[in-house]
């Protein structure tokens, strides 16, 4: 089931486009990962989600209701922007109380324990914060509502990498109870590692969306190969990339739709190890920007 | 060191430029005011005798002695109050580049990065020496160049060094409360008070007892006398300018970075803030409370000086007359103009509330708040109503402060409901005002300052028109034009009611208009 659905959403900012026809939709359930380089359009696209921007054009669409239609849509969402300057003068404990006040939510066991989990000492005034301190705060605020959807702007920039394990597993969790999770990034390990579906944002566009399985045709594979011959000869056909000789073996990323034309070519040169490791998000961004170059 | 200076100027100078530009050419068109309107002595004359009234010593200070000509008139009418405008520019300045720096962590990584606590200060010091000499150099140059004799090289000079060093002053002020102080708000808020405080101060002192006065940097700008006595000895007191720069600099470099002297911190349980209003009003209590001591402040001084309004009027049995022959107890008259100018500054604290949203907005609060279910128009509806409560209570709390004062003085035909019927009358105005704002708001975050312009400019035409008998058209762009003048008339309530259904629409109309546009 579609729980939110973008349609060719636009928005400019006097000449920018800051979003240009964006689409996606997000499933029942799922974890759908937004990725793209800083000033692509994410952050824009989000606050269009939650109504801080109104879209030039386009439609979006909560439960198969497009959202002007339905103010009340936001009660189903909890929104996590990328950087947020709290009230100076609260302390982390009362701008969470408020947020459960505001939302009706009075769980504090479960409260205390994302508290816990998340390590944030409450009792200090939000302007002796940390970025990463203010992020938990709103994190916890959004773990703690019981919104069907969550928003997540960036939200490990500021966050150690124990802390970052802390929110994937709360992620995680989110999911299994049967939340569905927009997560902006561009940190691609994370992404990968969260996601079931991604799209990709760049200047404003969409570039691809989709499962990252089926992704990988635009990606690349690096390959480590070890052989008797000398394989440098490879190293100037044009599906073959980064090509390096190391004390393991020779490193070369070869393009995924050329898979057939490489392991041809590889043959000859008899090799006596093979060894392929996954494609990366990091490829595919690389390999955009790549063709980007060379078309400009 | 240099290359510090150059980034806080290149952070600073456009707001230190326009500030520039503001304060000179709100000094240097009033003499042009003056020509035509007050060429011929015998008019000054006269203007002279109805300034020398309790009521306007106690707003622009005590008349000079000798002849009263065109620089003599300007500096007596300008110089205590352009004292606040230049005392507010320091301030601000002062504030934004020490404590507001600092509480934005810019001084700690400048600080690692190889400058020094001396460079730092040294940049602060200068910035503000520096900025106030430019100022004065203009109006030196602006008062000089003025086309009337009366503005002579000596009293140039002593009008502008005079009012560049009391800026310089509060400046030096601004960077102790600095140090002391642990948050920018804080900065910012007691200086404010202590300039306008000195300034209650002198009015009360210049009226009951002008020999206390002195105690007030405002008297000693009243005492150079520029242009008419140019008594240069009353520049020396400014010296104390120097030890404050030297206290602020050894408060600083005796304190952590991020530290303060004076440190407020209480281990309060947390409070339960369970909705917007109650956020937005726990924000604020700082600022409502202390506006409301001002305005309670404000009316007692204005009110403690009725008794010699009294005697004034007694002893000049001619003004007496003349105003009874006209129709008008003289008393209620000058009642009436300080109430207005009272409420105009009611105002004030009404819209600071009502902008408050913006700083939600520009904070990116504003959208995670909606986020998560409150609506703007709640939000916004809830600054402009508690904006028009604080407006109002502040003139209400002024109006007692004036008839708390008064109470003992026989002679005023007064009771508490004629100062509620103020209030109510003026009420009708900060409706009017609140509503502008909330429309601007509406439109767009940035044209939220039209509406200090407009404060602004009401004020202006208004005191200069009570001062020197500004034409009545210029206030007709203003409310005050068309609202009875308490207790002088009546309140008229056809206009009232205008004044406040044209507030309430506009109210109506930012609210709407917030609801659709894009915010953060």
């Amino acid at each position: 089931m579609t729980v939110l659905e973008l349609k060719g959403l636009t928005k400019r900012f006097g000449r920018t486009v800051a979003a240009d026809d964006v689409s996606f939709e997000l499933r029942e359930g799922e974890i759908f990962g937004f990725i793209g380089p800083n000033g692509a359009g994410k952050s824009t696209t989000l606050r269009m989600i939650i109504g801080a921007l109104t879209p030039d054009s386009g439609e979006i669409l909560m439960d198969g209701t497009p959202i002007r239609k339905n103010r009340h849509y936001r009660q189903n969402i909890a929104y996590v922007p990328g950087d947020i300057d709290l009230w100076g003068n609260l302390t982390g404990e009362e701008v969470i109380r408020f947020f459960m006040k505001v939302r009706g939510y009075q769980d504090t066991a479960h409260k205390d324990r994302l508290v816990e989990r998340f390590r944030l000492d409450t009792k200090k005034k939000c302007k002796a914060y940390s970025k990463g301190n203010r992020q938990k705060v709103a994190l916890i605020c959004a773990f703690l509502s019981d919104a069907r959807l969550l928003i997540f702007d960036e939200p490990t920039s500021g966050l150690d990498p124990l802390m970052e394990r802390t929110f994937h597993e709360e992620v995680t969790a989110a999911k299994r109870d049967g939340r569905t999770i927009l997560l902006s990034s561009h940190i691609l390990s994370e992404v990968e590692k969260l996601a079931d579906r991604i799209a990709i944002i760049r200047e404003g566009r969409i570039i691809e969306t989709g499962r990252l399985e089926t992704l990988r045709h635009i990606t690349r594979t690096e390959y480590v190969v070890q052989a008797e011959g000398d394989l440098d000869a490879l190293k100037s056909l044009p599906y073959v990339h980064d090509y390096e000789v190391t004390d393991a073996g020779t490193h070369m990323r070869v393009d995924n739709d050329a898979v057939g034309d490489f392991l041809q070519a590889l043959a000859p040169h008899q090799p006596s190890h093979l060894e392929s490791l996954p494609p990366r998000l990091e490829d595919i961004f690389m390999r955009y920007y790549e063709d980007r170059r060379e078309q400009s | 060191m240099r290359h510090f200076l150059k980034l806080t100027l290149d952070d600073t100078w456009f707001r230190i430029l326009l500030w520039i530009i503001g304060i000179s050419v709100l000094t240097l068109i009033v003499p042009y005011a003056f020509f035509g309107l007050y060429d011929d002595p015998a008019e000054r004359e006269v203007l002279r005798e109805t300034l020398d009234n309790p009521a306007l010593i106690a707003m622009i200070g005590p008349v000079p002695e000798g002849a009263y000509t065109i620089a003599v008139m300007f500096s007596h009418e300008m110089l205590v109050f352009m004292g606040v405008i230049h005392g507010l520019f320091s301030v601000m300045i002062a504030n934004s580049v020490s404590r507001k720096m600092e509480d934005q962590g810019l001084i700690e990584y400048v600080n690692s990065a190889g400058i020094t606590r001396q460079s730092i200060f040294m940049t602060q010091l200068l910035v503000g020496v520096g900025m106030n000499a430019v100022l004065g150099i203009v109006i030196f140059a602006g008062l000089f160049l003025t086309p009337d004799d009366s503005f002579t090289l000596v009293g140039s000079a002593l009008y502008a060094i005079s009012t560049s060093l009391f800026g310089m002053m509060f400046y030096a002020l601004t960077l102790v409360f600095a140090q002391l102080l642990p948050a920018s708000e804080w900065t910012f808020g007691v200086s404010l008070s202590i300039l306008l405080l000195l300034y209650l101060y002198r009015a009360i002192t210049d009226v009951a007892s002008p020999a206390l006065s002195v105690i007030s940097p405002y008297n000693w700008l009243t005492r150079l006398e520029p242009f008419a006595g140019n008594e240069a000895v009353w520049l020396l007191p400014f010296l104390i300018t120097v030890l404050l720069f030297g206290l602020a600099w050894i408060l600083f470099s005796g304190r952590d970075l991020d530290d303060a002297h004076l440190n407020f911190t209480m281990n309060k349980k947390p409070r339960a803030i369970g909705s917007y209003p109650r956020l937005m009003m726990g924000s604020m209590k700082i600022l409502v409370a202390s506006w409301l001591i001002g305005m309670v402040l404000i009316g007692a001084s204005y009110g403690s000086i009725f008794g010699d309004l009294d005697a004034f009027i007694n002893e000049n049995a001619f003004l007496a007359e003349s105003m009874a022959a006209a129709g008008e107890d003289p008393v209620t008259q000058f009642i009436s103009v300080l109430v207005l100018i009272t409420s105009i500054i009611g105002i004030i604290p009404a819209l600071m509330i009502s902008g408050r949203i913006l700083r939600e907005e520009k904070h990116g609060r504003l959208e995670w708040l909606e986020s998560a279910g409150i609506r703007r128009r709640t939000m916004l509806f809830s600054h402009g109503i508690y904006a028009v409560i604080v407006g109002f209570v502040g003139v209400v709390a002024a109006m007692l402060g004036m008839y708390g004062a008064s109470a003992g003085v026989s002679g005023i035909d007064m009771t508490l409901g004629d100062y509620m019927l103020i209030a109510v009358n003026y009420g009708g105005a900060i409706i009017l005002f609140v509503g502008l704002s909330m429309l601007l708001i509406g439109i767009s975050a940035r044209l939220h300052i039209v509406v200090w312009f407009y404060l602004l400019y009401a004020f202006f035409v208004n005191y200069l028109g009570i001062i020197i008998g500004l034409d009545d058209a210029w206030r007709m762009a203003t409310p005050f034009h068309y609202l009875a003048e308490v207790p002088k008339e009546s309140i008229d309530w056809a206009a009232w009611s205008i004044v406040t259904a044209i507030g309430i629409v506009l109210m109506a109309l930012g609210v709407l208009l917030f609801r659709r546009r894009d915010v953060g």
